[in-house]
């Protein structure tokens, strides 16, 4: 072969190469990281609003009806964000391949450490209730998102399976009006029979969970009674006013 | 003549420093370099001497222009087959519709046989020389390249990592089943 060095020391001369600036390989690498660092931040977003679903599940009536538990399981997943967190852990793990050394690990690790970073974040904004307000906000202001996201409302909207949720309309000697996440409005029967969780507010526009049985078209009747916001066991374990010590 | 033996013994990170400021320099560094990337290509490419040096010029001004990317950690080597790698990779892509036929020359096919674990001697005559280039010929690209690093460009495995950006692990995986793979052809 020839020898290429003077051939190409003349090249570079003759067409004033020069080597690229080390600014701009520092730029390129400041926006992989920083693509990436974003990356982790949404996607710790996502596992934390994620799991905050899963938190505001009512577990002891998961299966409640269904034959087969798993089915119910999967259909109140939380999906919507469970697919976005799919989608930031693909993006975090083809920026992290575009990094200077990140072709020496291999896929599993990669995943593993995205995860890791992605729980670690998300705990902690669960922690600072930043998921909570995070859900408010989207709830308030995307229109749709509750439809969307909501697997709570999703969980309480079953009142063939005995589970209605939504808002006191009105309250009346033997029960209340309701309107569920549909917009449909029921009556819900209360009894002596009914447990009252203490801190369930039978007020209008209140919105509570009812565990009960659907007696026909729009009419309910309520066999137990639970504020929106966790099983209403504050104030007693287990038990809880009857209808008729209201 | 001077400035000639000082390149000598200077490392490769140090003349790369060096030829940020004087091309000259950098020429050490192609003289370095050229023979030993000139007979990687010839193995990993269907390319005529000709072609080989203007793929081997086009990787000297793509080294020169991104020296300020050399990232010391990895070894200088590994970068320059790197570019090297990738240059001819391309530059395979766009003749495609040129015949294909592998420059190996007798004494790399005998390191390649001996990495398969294969009886030299049985490839002796020319006949079964040609029956053995067809067998590496026939390899998927992703087997040859590392077989090719390993057994005739004598590089490690971290090399071959940096080399072709792929996990160490992905690196043993393909070495082990090209060597199986190549060993499978040969006997059949």
């Amino acid at each position: 072969m020839r020898d290429l060095s003077q051939k190409t020391i003349n090249k570079i001369k003759e067409e004033q190469i020069k080597p690229k600036a080390k600014w701009k390989f520092l730029a390129e690498d400041l926006l992989i990281w920083s693509t990436l660092a974003f990356i982790v931040i949404f996607g710790a977003l996502s596992f934390s609003i994620a799991y905050f679903f899963l938190t505001q599940l009512d577990w002891d009536v998961i299966s409640f009806g269904w034959h087969m538990p798993f089915g119910m399981f999967f259909w109140l997943m939380p999906n919507f964000w469970i697919l976005l967190l799919v989608v930031f852990l693909i993006g975090a793990i083809i920026i992290y391949r575009h990094t200077k050394h990140g072709y020496r690990s291999g896929t599993l690790t990669v995943i593993i450490l995205a995860l890791v970073f992605f729980s670690a974040l998300g705990f902690a904004t669960h922690l600072f209730k930043a998921d909570r307000g995070l859900n408010n906000a989207f709830s308030n202001h995307i229109p749709g998102y509750v439809q969307l996201a909501g697997n709570k409302e999703k969980q309480w909207s079953q009142p063939n399976l005995g589970l209605l949720g939504g808002k006191i309309l009105q309250v009346e000697e033997d029960g209340f009006e309701l309107e569920d996440f549909q917009g449909e409005e029921w009556k819900v029967n209360v009894n002596q029979d009914t447990v009252i969780k203490p801190s369930a507010q039978l007020v209008p526009e209140e919105t509570v969970k009812v565990i009960g049985k659907k007696e026909s078209e729009k009419n309910f009747q309520a066999e137990e009674i639970r504020p929106w916001e966790g099983k209403g066991i504050m104030h007693g374990k287990n038990g809880g006013n009857r209808g008729s010590e209201r | 003549m001077a400035k000639n033996i000082e390149a000598d013994n200077r490392t490769d990170a140090e003349l790369v420093e060096l030829s940020k400021s004087d091309p000259e320099i950098f020429g050490f560094l192609i003289t370095r370099y050229q023979e030993k990337l000139f007979r990687y290509v010839r193995r990993i490419s269907y390319f005529k001497t000709e072609d080989i040096e203007d793929t081997l010029q086009e990787v000297f001004i793509k080294v020169y222009k991104n020296l300020n990317d050399y990232d010391e950690s990895l070894k200088f080597s590994s970068w320059i087959y790197r570019i090297t790698r990738n240059q001819t990779v391309d530059q395979i892509r766009k003749n495609s519709k040129n015949s294909q036929v592998l420059s190996l020359d007798e004494n790399d096919i005998g390191r390649l046989l001996k990495s398969a674990s294969c009886p030299v001697k049985e490839f002796e005559n020319r006949d079964s020389l040609e029956k053995a280039r067809q067998a590496i010929q026939k390899l998927p690209e992703k087997y040859r390249e590392v077989l090719v690093l390993r057994f005739l460009e004598e590089k490690d495995y971290e090399e071959i990592m940096d080399i072709l950006k792929k996990p160490k692990g992905t690196i043993a995986t393909l070495i082990k089943r090209g060597r199986e793979k190549l060993e499978y052809k040969l006997a059949n």
